[in-house]
């Protein structure tokens, strides 16, 4: 081989190995914007999503303090025709968090039961998202009153576009 | 073989070598697990467990306690018992395990006595190894002298 041709030889692996150099150091900076960029996606979704559960949560429909759904108010606002066009949401479910079976409230079943549906439009293509809140009403106990709380989920549908 | 091959050997060599390094560096920093604390959906958790109301009462007051009453009994009694004759700590920690389990597939979650430098573990839960990114919130209430601070980490 002549010194020319080692010459281009030397050359060609000086580019490659510049050619791999950038594409690491791009790789690299490509796989943490897609990271962060994916981060700021999913927490922008999820906290959209919480905020609207947790609004919904304090209306006065629902709500009997912070962080607090009335499971009472809530048999009584399950499924209300005049209230459809009221909630800026597809679907309202609320969930008890327990191993029992799922059992929709009714006003026939209430307190027996573990799942309220309290809105819903019969719209396709929807995504649910949740937020963990108290789900309280009141109980007697020894002829005292008192407010019963258990862990519950609240989930909110809205269409997928 | 001649001194001009060697060294392109030697060059190419070097080369691949650094390129190895860098994609193992590379690899070992996007698969390092980050931790974010105060997430949203567990703060609402740990608030909505704290207020959770059990099925133990105690001779000074006949409703049934919530979590967060019942961990300051436990902590100060680990003998207390309820109305029902049950351990007030081991009904605290079924309570808590049951709906834990029901919500979080892998989590680490304690409830523990702060004051000054000193810790007391009151429950202390611990499911699956999380070789992801965590999640985490903590919720302190003052207790006596401390804080009872409950805390909780889930693989996101």
């Amino acid at each position: 081989m002549k010194k020319a041709q080692f010459k281009i030889q030397e050359m060609a692996f000086i580019l490659l190995a510049i050619v791999l150099f950038f594409v690491i150091v791009g790789l690299f900076f490509v796989a943490i914007y897609s990271r962060n960029l994916k981060n700021i996606a999913t927490n922008a979704e999820e906290g959209q999503a919480i905020l609207i559960a947790q609004v919904l949560a304090e209306y006065p429909e629902f709500s009997c303090g912070s962080l607090c759904l009335d499971a009472d108010r809530l048999i009584v606002m399950n499924k209300r025709r005049k209230y459809t066009n009221f909630w800026p949401v597809e679907t309202i479910e609320v969930r008890k968090i327990t191993k029992e079976e799922e059992k929709e409230c009714t006003l026939e079943n209430y307190p027996d039961c573990n799942y309220f549906k309290v809105h819903n439009s019969e719209t396709e293509n929807i995504r649910k998202v949740g937020s963990f809140t108290s789900l309280c009403r009141k109980d007697i106990t020894s002829g005292q009153t008192y407010d019963k709380c258990e862990l519950a989920k609240i989930l909110i549908g809205y269409e997928v576009r | 073989m001649k001194k001009a091959q060697s060294e392109i050997v030697g060059f190419v060599l070097i080369v691949v070598i650094v390129a190895i390094v860098a994609v193992f560096f590379l690899g070992f920093y996007l698969r390092r697990p980050s931790e974010r604390i105060d997430n949203k959906e567990l703060v609402n958790f740990l608030g909505s467990l704290n207020r959770y109301t059990t099925n133990c009462s105690v001779n000074y007051r006949i409703e049934p306690l919530d979590i967060s009453s019942l961990s300051g009994i436990c902590y100060d009694n680990e003998n207390a018992l309820c109305l029902s004759g049950e351990n007030a700590c081991q009904v605290l920690n079924s309570t808590i395990s049951e709906l834990i389990e029901l919500s979080w597939e892998e989590y680490w979650f304690k409830i523990y006595y702060e004051e000054d430098d000193i810790q007391d573990s009151i429950i202390e839960l611990r499911e699956g190894e999380c070789l992801g990114n965590l999640i985490g919130s903590s919720q302190p209430r003052d207790h006596g002298l401390g804080t009872i601070v409950m805390n909780i980490r889930v693989c996101d």
